[in-house]
């Protein structure tokens, strides 16, 4: 398989806090991963680097083999933790903007997520709910047929049963060939879908290792293993 | 790209600036119908209207620079923005060219609809007045309209520079919440910067355009814009491309 992200000695500082602290990893194309720890481990600040938000750090930054640029940014479809939506825009709006930016924006797919949500295109979107953006949201980046996916916290603070629906979408609707990296702190319905997982530590990588070593090499649950890597078991 | 990205800066302003031309020009339209209906009062309120909304397009078109350059790049919105495969240099030019646009139309309908207005209630005949002010303009000399259009454009290009520099270094030097208050002393710094730069440079303003033509003065004042717009734009740039840093 080949590699779709590599970092080297990556490292980001946020005036004296480390963020991120010689960070390496290297990520294979296809699978699905889980970026987990606690608030504040860094996961945030991975992915913002990963997708070009962030351009302060030091260390080496690969995507599919190439420094993050224009053209990476062609290959990742990024669900960010908030709303980036303006005010003024309709969904349609939104949808020939990404239709515009993006090769890969299938109009088709994110019609057919729309009405699965069971969101109407014709409206503004600052009539929606905030529940029916963030969906908005997550079918504007699985409507791609892109080679990246990132999700950053796409389950936090959202009720359980539209996290199943979210859950569900990200499984079933994503480019099967693509690879998915997705960071949350909250793994207790989520640990049965990752190939493999990070577990990132106060900006350190703790164990970067196949779901299913992990759980055979622990003898315990990936919940229970995250819990006691953290110290948060009793 | 570019073409798409000046395509959806229009789109994301359209609404905005569109409704607000119209109702200046209703506005003049209406203070003149009510006026010469006799109907001083309402005419008089409309008037009111329109002078208040006509003086407002000033702000209203720098509110949204500072929404354009400031919100929508650093904002939230900037993640949408920073998704995309687009060059740093391919954003700027989107910004300025859409802003440059928005803000010479707001100047046209501002003085168009104020033009009409008054010719219409004074009846002071405003074609032949202006027709006289040109020809005697061109009687004068040609290449000083040319270089007053000249200075005019780039000192347009110059405020946008200034402003999209201003939330690039905002964005560089602070990270708080404070972000109105810190970019409003960050305005009068950079532009004491700036000043002091050009003061620096090209000496006292005044003594550098001394002993130039009309024309030559105007000239010598663009070129004076160019070369500091030049630099605010590269500067952005080099922000831009590796300091940029969303929250």
């Amino acid at each position: 398989m080949s590699e779709i992200v590599r970092t080297q000695y990556l490292t980001k500082l946020y005036g004296q806090v480390v963020a991120l602290d010689d960070v390496n990893l290297s990520l294979e194309s296809g699978k699905i991963i889980g970026l987990l720890g606690p608030n504040g481990s860094g996961k945030t600040t991975l992915i913002k680097i990963l997708t070009g938000m962030s351009k302060q750090y030091t260390g080496k930054v690969f995507i599919n083999g190439k420094p993050i640029s224009n053209e990476s940014k062609a290959l990742i479809s990024y669900l960010p933790d908030q709303l980036y939506f303006d005010p003024w825009m309709k969904i349609a709006d939104l949808a020939l903007f990404m239709k515009d930016m993006f090769a890969d924006f299938d109009p088709a797919q994110f019609a057919t997520l729309l009405k699965r949500f069971k969101i109407e295109d014709r409206i503004h979107i600052r009539k929606l709910s905030k529940g029916n953006q963030e969906k908005l949201q997550l079918a504007l980046v699985l409507s791609r047929k892109a080679q990246f996916y990132i999700f950053d916290e796409p389950i936090g603070g959202v009720d359980p049963a539209l996290r199943q629906i979210i859950l569900d979408t990200i499984i079933n609707e994503r480019n099967p060939e693509a690879t998915i990296l997705l960071s949350t702190h909250q793994i207790y319905d989520v640990e049965s879908l990752f190939d493999e997982v990070i577990f990132l530590k106060e900006g350190h990588v703790l164990l970067h290792q196949p779901t299913s070593e992990v759980i055979a090499a622990s003898g315990k649950s990936l919940l229970e293993t995250f819990k006691e890597v953290f110290k948060y078991a009793a | 790209m570019l073409r798409k990205l000046i395509k959806h800066e229009f789109i994301a302003s359209y609404r905005i600036y569109l409704p607000s031309y119209v109702a200046v020009v209703l506005l003049a339209l209406l203070s003149v119908t009510t006026f010469r209906a006799n109907q001083s009062l309402i005419g008089g309120f409309f008037m009111s209207l329109f002078f208040l909304l006509a003086g407002g397009m000033a702000f209203f078109t720098v509110y949204n620079l500072i929404v354009s350059l400031g919100q929508r790049v650093y904002g939230k919105q900037g993640y949408l923005l920073f998704s995309i495969p687009a060059k740093t240099w391919q954003i700027m030019v989107a910004k300025a060219v859409t802003n440059l646009i928005w803000i010479v139309c707001t100047v046209a309908i501002t003085v168009g609809s104020f033009l009409m207005f008054t010719s219409l209630v004074i009846s002071w005949d405003v074609f032949s007045s202006l027709s006289e002010v040109i020809t005697e303009f061109i009687g004068i000399d040609p290449g000083v309209w040319v270089a007053m259009g000249s200075l005019g454009l780039v000192q347009l290009i110059y405020t946008i520079g200034f402003f999209m520099f201003l939330f690039a270094l905002l964005n560089l030097v602070y990270k708080g919440e404070k972000k109105v208050f810190i970019g409003i002393l960050l305005y009068f710094a950079v532009d004491y910067v700036v000043t002091t730069i050009i003061s620096l440079i090209f000496g006292s303003t005044g003594m550098f355009l001394e002993g130039l033509s009309d024309a030559g003065a105007i000239w010598g004042s663009a070129a004076i814009y160019l070369v500091v717009s030049i630099g605010l734009y590269l500067l952005t740039y080099f922000i831009m491309d590796k300091k940029m840093e969303l929250h």
